[in-house]
């Protein structure tokens, strides 16, 4: 019996960028090795230079189904199986298969081919993937409606990013290059603006990335079209949210987390020691521990004698972009005289916004900083 | 002796702001008990426990941040991570058995069936005094409200 196949992705940031070009460039590498290469699925997408590409490739003739009254084709899964070949070139990872094929979805035809032992090389645009859905539909505004699993990309044996700046592949869409001429001034004035390219290149970096050191962030930013449009997002935010362990703690660790989201930051939670640890706030200091491993943040506690400066220290070593506080309480006359808490932070960390959340009506007050 | 306040656990699911079980939860434990909101985020088993479920956490975040603007008296929150329902709910209650009730709210678009396969299960798998709600919507608790 042949050991399951290896699953080795080319991921894009968008169309166009050459993902199916470099599969099909590694299929050919492979063939002229001397293993056996086929073609499962291919979809040119009338590019001229794909096509070239996948020229002296054998292609495992594709399945044809009636779907009320229109012939659509598909991927022969046990074409392809029955061919049995050492590796099989599948594009698209996310589609969707034609109603009335085994699988749903073309990733769930590739998990097969993988159980029978044939390596697949496969293709896949970021923004198909489920988890960063509602984030490219927040930058760009257009929504996916193809999606799969961020577990199929996890658990693939390779991944590698396909990138071209934005520039090159607006030069690209302009020379008629991924669409015909008549849709490219479309095409650059919704999808393929410079905001929306660096954006999802971004995203593109980061997930294939996965924790990419943040210095080498800053020393590579990605490349931007000059002119009037906004600039993509910055590619190091970073909340910080501060808090006690006290009750409506957790609240301020929910907002931080979905302003984090929104501005697709990594989220770290730092929690104030008590004093004198009462049963309650060490309850309290638990369960925020707990909710930033549920959020997927960072959790560190620091001592209380250390304060603002250790908060300030941490904040700018880990590259934090913004705090977030709960709002200070009305001082007595003591309180007066001295600095609040927040205030102290600020005043050691240059250009980092502060985002400050207000209680509830009737929460209990804490100690105050 | 210290008096204990009472407590009691109303537990959801991410896409619901169970507004008529924190009224009953707040009634059961009196002013001076402690209402805590336990949503429970299912992870489907094709995913890892730590799966990323950006969307369903946002929606559970919304849901607890609305329910703590709207409660009075001690509130707090849990965000818990399981493989189901009943089963978020029972794992709560082993890491704080300090439970009085465990009170849940029969959503709208809970089918049947799942509701009562819920209920089974949490009946079995917990000692704690459970309390269903049925808001004004549900055909029983409305024809009892004559």
């Amino acid at each position: 019996m042949r050991a399951r196949g290896d699953l080795k992705v080319f991921v894009g940031m968008a169309a166009g960028v050459g993902k199916t070009y470099d599969m099909l460039g590694e299929g050919r590498e492979r063939a002229r090795a001397g293993e056996d290469v086929v073609i499962g699925w291919l979809d040119t997408h009338g590019r001229a230079e794909t096509a070239a590409q996948a020229d002296g490739l054998e292609v495992v003739p594709s399945l044809e189904l009636d779907y009320r009254g229109i012939t659509l084709r598909d991927m022969s899964l046990d074409g392809v199986l029955a061919r049995a070949p050492d590796v099989a070139l599948v594009d698209e990872l996310a589609h969707t298969n034609v109603e009335g094929m085994r699988n749903q979805k073309r990733y769930q035809d590739v998990e097969e081919l993988l159980d029978a032992g044939i390596d697949v090389l496969s293709t896949l645009n970021v923004q198909h993937l489920e988890s960063l859905n509602d984030q490219v539909f927040e930058l760009t505004g257009v929504r996916v409606r193809e999606t799969i699993p961020d577990q199929v990309l996890l658990d693939a044996d390779e991944v590698v990013l396909v990138d071209l700046t934005p520039e090159a592949l607006q030069a690209r869409l302009r020379a008629g290059k991924i669409y015909p001429l008549e849709r490219v001034d479309t095409a650059l004035l919704n999808f393929f603006t410079s905001g929306n390219l660096g954006a999802l290149r971004e995203v593109a970096l980061r997930e294939v990335a996965g924790a990419v050191d943040e210095g080498l962030q800053r020393a590579a930013p990605p490349v931007i079209e000059r002119g009037a449009e906004a600039p993509p997002r910055s590619l190091a935010e970073r909340v910080m949210v501060i808090t006690r362990p006290e009750v409506g703690s957790q609240r301020l660790v929910r907002r931080g987390w979905r302003t984090a989201r929104r501005l697709g930051a990594d989220l770290d939670v730092v929690c104030l020691e008590a004093s004198r640890l009462a049963p309650e706030a060490e309850v309290q200091a638990e369960q925020l521990r707990a909710l930033a491993v549920t959020l997927g943040a960072h959790f560190a506690v620091v001592g209380r004698g250390e304060g603002a400066a250790e908060i300030a220290r941490m904040a700018e070593e880990r590259g934090v972009t913004r705090l977030v506080m709960r709002a200070p309480r009305p001082a007595g006359l003591l309180g007066r005289l001295r600095k609040d808490f927040a205030s102290e932070v600020l005043e050691r960390l240059e250009g980092v916004d502060l985002i400050l959340l207000a209680d509830r009506p009737d929460e209990p007050k804490g100690s105050g900083e | 002796m210290k008096h204990r306040r009472g407590r009691a656990l109303v537990a959801t699911d991410h896409k619901s702001c169970p507004t008529a079980a924190l009224k009953v939860a707040r009634s059961v434990v009196g002013h001076d008990g402690e209402v805590v909101l336990a949503s429970i985020v299912v992870v489907p088993v094709t995913q890892p426990l730590d799966a990323q479920l950006s969307r369903t956490l946002e929606q559970a975040c919304e849901n607890l941040d609305k329910s703590e603007m709207a409660v009075t008296g001690a509130f707090d929150t849990r965000l818990v991570r399981s493989r189901g329902f009943a089963r978020g709910v029972s794992e709560t209650l082993d890491a704080e058995p300090d439970f009085d009730f465990v009170v849940i709210q029969q959503e709208k678009d809970h089918r049947q069936e799942d509701a009562a396969a819920h209920l089974a299960q949490l009946l079995e798998g917990t000692e704690t005094t459970l309390v269903v709600v049925r808001p004004p919507w549900h055909p029983k608790a409305a024809s009892a409200q004559g």
